[in-house]
Order: structure tokens, then C-alpha cells, then sequence
């Protein structure tokens, strides 16, 4: 009997949850002001930054002898990124890079315009970026950025890494596995972090399932962040019922030895934290943790 | 990212509530030596983007014997879970406990077990249900050609009640539903060899479904899920 089940299954093209996790979007081209569709937050033109600053950039992910793009924005000076810090942004799972633009200018406000270099890409099968939504191609892009921040001269001690929901998998990956990637963040900034895909999983049913029933995601932060040594800050809203602060992001917390810093914000859904802080209280708390 | 978590969280109540329901299993037991064979279809209601408000279309199938007049035996492959290379079956019997005029209560001890092919991993769910049954209409004929028909109407209605062993979940976190009630009536429509079943669940409605992000109809409110579930049975002795 049991042989007979497994013949079935096996033969069967195994279901997976997993591009559940994944809710890119196709882009020809990016928009970035010019961009008419949903975005993560609104910002004003105060945030505007001039066009002289926005590096449109493109590298190349060779996996299995095959090669295909990843698109990235650069905001700042490109020639200052040997003597600057630098906050290399891995963005949620929505869409694409046009999507968290308002964002990224955000980042590149703190303290003033340019003070901090910001650097986004879009995962592969994401806005441009060419190639299938998994989890090992985000941390394969991840790795591209990291290994171009490098050759333009950047070292560890000027790197802060920072994910928000879904990218929070590419920041402790990378944090908690150092000799697997080609730098290391000296500092990291997780927004409203899951904890784990089994812990999805749990959360969102009675039982409790192993996740390799539904997914097979391998993404744990709650257990990698075990391994991460350097500072973290971690930011998340108090009304976020969708990754929720007691479920996932204090689980992260709470396992990260050493230096760490929170800020929940009262009012704050899972896309709002922002918003709900005010940019500007928003902006000088990330700074201050990258300047202290 | 809200939209695709409500999509994901969605998909994972669903498929977490299937792992842990099905409608009542043999409210009636067979006759001593009587076989059945059976197919079920149906799940938690769920507000499915671009369909509609439907029950899930989850498939078991499955077989059972009559062992004694009060006591069945069964077993089901939950057919759905195969898909994610998960074998699930549930095995049982059904003994009838009480017994009055055209009525009865059952009570179905229960084991689920789920098993990873891929990686092993699994889990076993006891499960116990008890239903009340009442027989409110029967009607036989018999007609000249000796084929005639056997006609039997009944309502029931029960509670049913997975119990989760794994008081640690992953992280080390406590799990909080260990016992997952749930309460079901149904009908019964026999036709000679053929049996119909509707049942009609509210699962866990002891549990709040917010925090799940469940756009499910309740008829708890903020609490559990419906689930509506289609049964043909086909009998031999």
C-alpha cells in the first residue's frame, strides 16, 4: 500500500506553496518617479533625488552555464562608494524595484541627500531582472550585489545591509553565512522580518505541520540570525497582522545574540511602518543606528 | 507584500484545514459483513479570487467493513495531500454505542497519519467524533419484477475533535491547539446499495481565524471556518 502511495506522489508533479512567497511583476523598463502603479509608500517631492545621482545597473547571473540579468539602481555617487557607507537594500516580494523606489529615496535622504549610497535590485524573475523567483536565485542576486559593491571599492566595515519582510531572508543569509558571500555587513536592519517559512506555515493552520508538507523553502531567520554577529536593528509595526511582531519578528529578536536594537511603532501594518513613524522620525532612527 | 501573504496565508489555511478535516466517516454503521466503497468531496468554504465563495474541492477515497452490526471498520487516502507528495490516511471504526428506535449514536476513534515522502517528515493526529443519528423517514417497495427499492432518510449531527500531540512547535514555541473541535450535521440518503451524504462543518470554532488573515465565511464570526463536504457511499454484502 504504502509503495503503491509513494509510486503515485512520486509520479506526480509535486505541488508546492512556494511562488506564494514570490509576487513579482514583469517590467520592460523601469519607471521609478514615472511610475503609475502601486508603490509601497508615497513620498513627496522633497524626496526627489536628481537624476545625476540614479545608476541604472545590470549584471550577469551565470548558474548551470546559463546566463541571465539582474537590474539594479544605484542612488549616490558612484566613484564615492570606495570612501562612503553604503546601505544595500533587499527589498519585500512585491513586484519589483519601481514598487519600493519611494523607499529607496527614503534611504537616500538620511542625514541629507547622498549622505549614504543606496543600493536595490530586483530578484531574479522580478520587474526586470530575468531568471525564475526562488530562494536561492535571491540570495545568487544578493551575492552580485554584494560582489559589485566590492569591486567599486567598498569594504565590510561600510556596508549595512537592510531587508524588509521577504528580504530579511537575504540579509541573515548573508549575515549568518559570511565566508559563503563576497562581504559581510557590518551592520543589519531587518523591517518586519519572518521568522520562518515553517513558521508561515504554523501559524497559518491548526496543526502543527512540518513546512515541507506545503513548501520547500528553506528560509529560516529565527535560526540563522543565531549565527549573525553584528548589530541589528530591528523595526516593526505593532498592527502588522500579517507577519506579526509576536510571531515573527520577536522571534528573530530574541534569537540574535549580541548587539541589538528594536523599534516597534505603535500603529505601524506590515508596508506602514513608515508612514505610521513619520519619515522623518523614520530616516534619523536607521541613521542613528548606522552612525552610532 | 500583503496581497501575496493573504494569497499565501490563505492557501495555507486551506490546505491546513484540509490536512485536518473531512466529513463524519460511517454515522451509521454497516451491516455485519456489508462493504462499502467511498468517494468525498469537499472542504472549507474559502472566497477563492476570481471564483468565488466555494468549498474547496478535496478528495478522499476510501473503504469500509461491517465487522459486527455496531461496529465498522474504515480507512481513507486523502487524495489532495498526494499531490504535495504528502500520503495521508485516516483509519478507523465506527461503533455504534446507543441504540433506540431509528435512531443511534456512533462514536469514530480515529487515526490520521501523514508522512513526507520526500523527507520523511510526519505526523499523527487522533481524532474522535461522536454523532447522533436519526432514521426519519423509510420507504420500501417491492415490485413485481422483484427489484423494488429500499429508500432511507436520516439527519445527524455530532462533534468532532483532532487532537495535536506536538505541544512544541517550530522555535520552540508552545502550540496552542491541542484540541481542535469542530461540529458537523448532516443528512443521509439511501437508496439501496447507493449512500448520499452532505454534511456541513464549523471547524474550530473555538479559535479565532484573525490573526490567520481568513476572508472565510463563519458562522462564528472572527472564530473557525464552514466546510461543506459531498459523500457518495456504493455498498455490497
Amino acid at each position: 500500500m504504502i509503495g503503491v502511495l509513494l509510486l503515485v506522489s512520486l509520479s506526480a508533479c509535486r505541488k508546492r506553496l512556494d511562488s506564494f512567497l514570490f509576487n513579482q511583476s514583469a517590467l520592460t523598463s523601469y519607471h521609478l518617479d514615472n511610475y503609475s502603479g502601486e508603490v509601497s509608500i508615497a513620498v513627496g517631492d522633497e524626496f526627489n533625488v536628481p537624476d545625476s545621482m540614479i545608476h541604472h545597473l545590470e549584471w550577469t547571473l551565470i548558474q548551470a552555464g546559463k546566463s541571465t540579468e539582474v537590474h539594479a539602481v544605484y542612488v549616490g555617487d558612484v566613484s564615492r562608494i570606495a570612501i562612503d557607507t553604503v546601505l544595500l537594500y533587499c527589498h519585500g516580494n512585491k513586484d519589483h524595484m519601481d514598487f519600493y523606489w519611494p523607499r529607496q529615496k527614503l534611504y537616500a535622504h538620511m542625514g541629507q541627500l547622498g549622505r549614504f549610497g543606496v543600493l536595490m535590485f530586483d530578484y531574479p524573475g522580478f520587474g526586470m531582472s530575468e531568471g525564475n523567483p526562488t530562494e536561492d536565485n535571491m540570495y545568487a542576486s544578493t551575492e552580485l550585489a554584494l560582489s559589485w559593491l566590492k569591486s567599486q571599492g567598498l569594504t565590510n566595515d561600510r556596508l549595512v545591509m537592510m531587508g524588509f519582510s521577504l528580504g530579511s531572508a537575504a540579509v541573515c543569509e548573508v549575515a549568518g553565512n559570511p565566508l559563503r558571500f563576497s562581504m559581510n555587513p557590518s551592520k543589519i536592519i531587518l523591517e518586519a522580518p519572518f521568522a520562518s517559512a515553517e513558521i508561515l506555515i504554523q501559524d497559518g493552520g491548526l496543526l502543527s505541520m512540518p513546512g515541507s508538507f506545503l513548501v520547500d523553502l528553506k528560509i529560516d531567520n529565527a535560526t540563522e540570525i543565531k549565527k549573525v554577529d553584528v548589530p541589528l536593528l530591528w523595526i516593526h509595526g505593532l498592527d502588522d497582522s500579517f507577519l506579526t511582531v509576536a510571531h515573527h519578528g520577536q522571534l528573530v529578536f530574541d534569537n540574535k545574540p549580541g548587539e541589538k536594537e528594536k523599534e516597534l511603532v505603535p500603529g505601524g501594518g506590515h508596508e506602514t511602518t513608515p508612514t505610521a513613524m513619520g519619515y522623518t522620525n523614520y530616516m534619523n532612527r536607521i541613521m542613528s543606528f548606522i552612525t552610532q | 507584500m500583503r496581497s501575496t501573504i493573504l494569497r499565501f496565508l490563505k492557501c495555507l489555511i486551506v490546505l491546513s484545514l484540509f490536512f485536518a478535516c473531512a466529513p463524519a466517516r460511517y454515522v451509521k454503521p454497516l451491516d455485519k459483513g456489508q462493504h462499502a466503497l467511498q468517494l468525498n468531496l469537499g472542504g472549507p468554504i474559502a472566497k477563492v479570487p476570481g471564483i468565488g465563495v466555494i468549498p474547496m474541492p478535496l478528495t478522499t477515497v476510501g473503504y469500509g467493513y461491517g465487522i459486527k452490526e455496531n461496529l465498522t471498520l474504515f480507512g481513507n487516502l486523502h487524495t489532495t495531500s498526494l499531490l504535495f507528495g504528502v500520503g495521508q490516511v485516516d483509519i478507523g471504526a465506527a461503533y455504534r454505542c446507543w441504540s433506540g428506535k431509528n435512531m443511534g449514536i456512533t462514536l469514530q476513534p480515529t487515526l490520521n497519519v501523514a508522512v513526507d515522502f520526500y523527507t520523511g517528515a510526519n505526523r499523527f493526529w487522533p481524532q474522535l467524533d461522536a454523532n447522533y443519528y436519526w432514521d426519519y423517514a423509510e420507504l420500501k417497495t417491492k415490485a413485481k419484477n422483484g427489484k423494488g427499492f429500499h429508500k432511507i432518510r436520516s439527519v445527524y449531527g455530532g462533534l468532532s475533535n483532532w487532537f495535536d500531540p506536538y505541544l512544541t512547535e517550530s522555535q520552540g514555541r508552545k502550540n496552542e491547539q491541542v484540541w481542535i473541535p469542530s461540529l458537523q450535521i448532516g443528512h443521509l440518503w439511501q437508496k439501496n446499495h447507493w449512500v448520499y451524504q452532505f454534511e456541513a462543518k464549523f471547524l474550530a470554532p473555538i479559535y479565532s481565524n484573525e490573526d490567520m488573515v481568513v476572508n472565510y465565511p463563519s458562522a462564528f464570526g472572527n472564530h473557525g471556518a464552514l466546510g461543506a463536504y459531498f459523500s457518495i457511499y456504493y455498498t455490497l454484502k
